[in-house]
């Protein structure tokens, strides 16, 4: 047995209080002058009385009272003892730094844990570290003192990991460990997210080493945390300035009310919007809160959002880079002009610069001052011109293509350098009768604007269908379930498999035509720089020249020189370590921890035990907190001992 | 409570000192309270007529004279005595216990002044004898109200100590007092019972009328100690470890076996027994005797 607060052992011996008091009693007896003992010498003695056994009862009762009140105090645990140093082993011992194990004092709890695992390896054994973030990772060494050392050093990460690609890692290391006994301690609050998917693939694994998870967390949690940060558009022009949307999500079984803070500065650090507000979430509830500003001039903005702190405080802070964009250089590629003129008039309207040109000018233009291009014609284009199209595709460019014939060149796509699995140029469909627009994928950010509306109501008399399309690509289908939208992979590129002329389709007409295409042009001449990094990510940003840049972090300043890539200076940014905003030259990024480890929902012991994985919270054995049964003990001696009185 | 009468109870009386102040103050109370008892008066002779004056009971009147004289006048009487009472008091050492602020020896103390007074106001001869395991003191019984001094000089001087042999004294006062007396006993009897009885059925055998006060503190009938203790004798010097609780009930059924057994004896041989204890008032005593006195005419 074991003692969290041994300090109250000490306090024990009071226990003997009434045993003294009964003993002094009894040998400091009162002596009274009494007139005769002629009647004592007659009375029969009697051996035992009632008055002996309650005297001996409330005794003991009050001993026990005593003795289990300070036992009690001194919180005794059953500690059920596994031998750890008796034998050899090559052990891997995975520590879980997420950001979860910064809840109370789980982290602390767990390196000690570690330590442990570590001192009671019997000598000759090796070891070896790991964390979850990838933040310390040792190979199995036999100096464990070394070993020690770096379980100091390790802290709580702002990484989100799950336990498999480290586990993956452990079993790698464990097949070159030259002792036959191998295996994995995983020291963990038991977060179900981060267990979830490697109980799901342990099912299917037969031979893998002895796996035993010690328990660092706390059995009872609650946390608020801000999940998401979203603009409502999601590409806010000085026209359409954004709302921001802030997400919250209550992660407890009890409701909770937290202080909302929402801070927006500019550029030149000016503080230009600070809300603050009540928010009140019922259970596992979760919440959008809509913040009203108009920010309408062009620039970088840095959104920030803090809740009122609580055991878990990393994710109560969450950030956004804004980005209102200057007006937009863009051209417009036409093979005769009428077919460009209902596009350039729907551009027109918002912050576009419109630039159109002939296929001729274009072989002899600067692509490179435009931000986007739409390909209005391109049935003439040559296997050199798209070659050209493809190289201003991979140097951050935007390409808008509408299928308005037949493409000629069957290279295209080679030519373009596509990132998309289409083979084959596009097969024009004369359709008998009309197609119509269905099936609009509004939970992508591009068509999210079109959630509720109608854009079924535009015939299309003909279209074009291409080979090998993935389904995850698909914006929006034609009603005979070909593609009509599709979007690049990892490349801004968005082709319509139609064309928009007037003896085709009646769509110019129509009241979701402009917004479609205002939206794809936004999306193609933006920045190629994504909303939500997470931490860990790396930053890759395609810079206007090769210059030394420098860089702005939560951890200092920084110069860096970009590397070139297919004739574009570019920077890789991978030491994205710690929430906050990191500013690459002039573009600010936001870097944010993953919102979902502030689910701190555990796994099921059984889930685990199922799978012949041992549970323990404390190295050396499963422990039984017996503070509670004794303090109960001792009340009902006390109970006792009160009754026996009124008795 | 009438001024007199508030020295009938024991606590108040030992605040006083002098012991004839104490038998005074307890007869006077005794006797205001008795104007509504019972007894009225004791065998008496004639002395004298004396006018009548307001107050004096009516039925006092000679009715006779008034109608020779047309006069009211008062029979005076004188009281006729030839009683010897002879006061035996106990002064062994457990007559010195007290659970509570007066002793049995001091109530028996009372008891005796007050009914030396009380006697000695009526006209008898009283005498009084204390005795331990002996005799110590032997005051023979005079009438004479210059014999009251005397008599309450020797019961305050009285020290309590020693053992106790009530049979031994007793037979040997039973055949020291010759003229057939009224023999008063004011003791614990803390002694063997039927050696006890068989010296009170000597007294009666010589023809004594036998008056036993039997005095005890409250404590020793129902042993009311609430911790383990020892008990140490007053007369013997011996000590016992006990704890009260446990032999309380035993104690009680012997004590009460005990008394009751003795009462009964003593009625056998027409032998007067009250138990009084120390925190009863005095005056019960007092109608105790008055009671045996009206029964002896």
């Amino acid at each position: 047995m074991s003692f969290a607060a041994p300090i109250f052992l000490a306090l024990l011996s009071l226990s003997l209080i009434p045993l003294i008091i009964h003993l002094i009693q009894r040998i400091r007896l009162k002596k009274v002058y009494y007139s005769s003992l002629f009647f004592l010498t007659e009375t029969k003695r009697e051996t035992f009385s009632w008055f002996q056994l309650k005297e001996i009862l409330l005794l003991v009762f009050r001993t026990l009272f005593i003795f289990l009140l300070f036992f009690s105090l001194a919180r005794p645990y059953l500690k059920k003892k596994i031998l750890l140093n008796n034998y050899e082993a090559s052990r891997i011992i995975i520590l879980d730094d997420s950001y979860s194990m910064d809840y109370h004092h789980n982290f602390k709890t767990a390196t000690i844990q570690v330590k442990k695992l570590i001192t009671e390896l019997k000598k000759g054994s090796e070891a070896a570290i790991l964390t979850f973030s990838g933040n310390l990772s040792t190979n199995l060494i036999t100096n464990l003192k070394e070993l020690e050392s770096y379980a100091d050093s390790v802290r709580v990460s702002f990484s989100g990991n799950t336990l498999e690609p480290v586990f993956d890692k452990a079993i790698n290391i464990l097949n070159n460990a030259t002792l036959p006994r191998k295996e994995i301690y995983v020291v963990t609050d038991l977060q179900k997210r981060a267990l979830s998917p490697l109980i799901n693939r342990l099912r299917m694994s037969k031979n893998r080493p002895d796996i035993t998870i010690v328990d660092a967390g706390k059995k009872k949690t609650e946390n608020v945390g801000i999940k998401e940060i979203s603009l409502s558009p999601n590409f806010p022009t000085s026209d359409f300035p954004a709302q921001p949307l802030i997400k919250i999500k209550n992660y407890s079984n009890n409701g909770e009310t937290r202080q909302l803070q929402f801070v927006i500065t500019s550029e030149n650090d000016s503080v230009i919007s600070n809300i603050k507000s009540e928010v009140s979430l019922g259970a596992s509830e979760t919440k959008t809160i809509p913040i009203d500003i108009d920010v309408r001039k062009p620039g970088n903005y840095r959104i920030e959002v803090a809740l009122t702190s609580d055991s878990l405080s990393i994710d109560d802070k969450r950030f956004y880079a804004m980005k209102i964009p200057e007006p937009t250089p863009i051209l417009l590629l036409f093979q005769n002009p009428s077919s460009v003129r209902y596009i350039e008039t729907a551009l027109k309207q918002s912050y576009f610069q419109i630039k159109t040109m002939d296929i001729k000018t274009f072989r002899q233009g600067n692509l490179k001052r435009y931000k986007a291009i739409g390909l209005i014609s391109t049935g003439d284009l040559t296997y050199t011109d798209w070659q050209r199209l493809g190289y201003y595709l991979i140097q951050g460019g935007g390409i808008f293509i509408t299928v308005d014939n037949e493409i000629k060149e069957a290279q295209w796509t080679n030519a373009l350098s596509l990132n998309l699995p289409l083979a084959g140029k596009p097969v024009t469909v004369k359709s008998s009768g009309f197609v119509t627009v269905e099936q609009v994928k509004t939970d992508n950010p591009l068509m999210e604007i079109f959630k509720g509306s109608d854009l079924s109501s535009a015939k299309f008399y003909s279209y074009y269908e291409l080979n090998n399309y993935p389904d995850s690509l698909v914006l929006a289908y034609f009603s005979t379930k070909t593609p009509f939208l599709i979007k690049g992979q990892n490349q801004k590129l968005v082709i319509a498999l139609t064309s928009f002329n007037i003896d085709n389709t009646d769509f110019m007409f129509k009241a979701t035509f402009l917004p479609l295409f205002h939206r794809i042009f936004t999306y193609l001449s933006f920045p190629m720089v994504s909303q939500e990094y997470q931490i860990g990510d790396t930053i890759k940003l395609i810079l206007p020249a090769s210059t030394t840049i420098r860089i702005k972090t939560p951890q200092g300043e920084f110069t860096q020189v970009p590397t070139i890539e297919a004739g574009r200076p570019l920077i890789r940014y991978i030491d994205t370590n710690e929430p906050g905003f990191y500013q690459i030259g002039n573009e600010v990024i936001a870097i944010n921890v993953l919102a979902e480890e502030g689910d701190l929902a555990r796994i099921s012991e059984k889930e685990l035990t199922n799978q012949n994985i041992k549970i323990v919270t404390d190295v050396g054995g499963k422990t039984t907190d017996l503070s509670r049964f004794s303090f109960g003990l001792s009340v009902l001696f006390l109970i006792l001992e009160l009754i026996l009185l009124i008795v | 409570m009438e001024s007199y009468q508030r020295f009938l109870n024991p606590e108040v009386l030992a605040k006083l000192k002098r012991i004839d102040l104490k038998a005074r103050l307890v007869v006077e109370g005794f006797l205001t309270g008795l104007h509504r008892s019972p007894f009225k008066g004791f065998s008496q002779e004639f002395a004298e007529y004396r006018s009548y004056m307001p107050g004096d009971e009516p039925k006092r009147i000679d009715w006779k004279v008034y109608g020779k004289t047309d006069r009211f006048f008062i029979r005076e009487y004188e009281e006729e005595t030839n009683l010897k009472a002879y006061i035996l008091l106990d002064a062994s050492g457990s007559m010195s216990y007290s659970s509570d602020k007066v002793t049995k020896l001091e109530y028996a103390s009372y008891l005796a002044a007050s009914l030396a007074y009380l006697l000695i106001k009526q006209r008898d001869s009283v005498g009084v004898v204390t005795f331990t395991s002996k005799l110590n003191t032997y005051i023979p019984p005079r009438s004479s109200p210059a014999h009251l001094p005397v008599l309450l000089q020797a019961i305050d001087k009285i020290k309590p100590g020693g053992d106790t042999n009530l049979a031994n004294t007793f037979h040997q006062l039973a055949e020291k007092i010759k003229r057939r007396g009224f023999v008063i006993i004011i003791s614990d009897l803390f002694d063997d019972k039927e050696q006890v009885l068989s010296a009170l059925r000597h007294f009666r055998h010589k023809k004594h009328e036998v008056l036993v006060f039997h005095i005890l503190d409250k404590n020793e009938l129902d042993f009311s100690f609430s911790q383990p203790l020892i008990l140490h004798d007053l007369e013997t010097s011996k000590e016992i470890t006990l704890d009260p609780r446990v032999i309380r009930k035993d104690y009680q059924k012997t004590v009460n076996e005990f008394f009751s057994d003795f009462k009964r004896r003593c009625r056998e041989h027409l032998i007067d027994y009250h138990q009084i204890t120390t925190n009863t008032a005095l005056d019960r005593a007092l109608f105790d005797y008055l009671e045996k006195r009206a029964r002896l005419g």
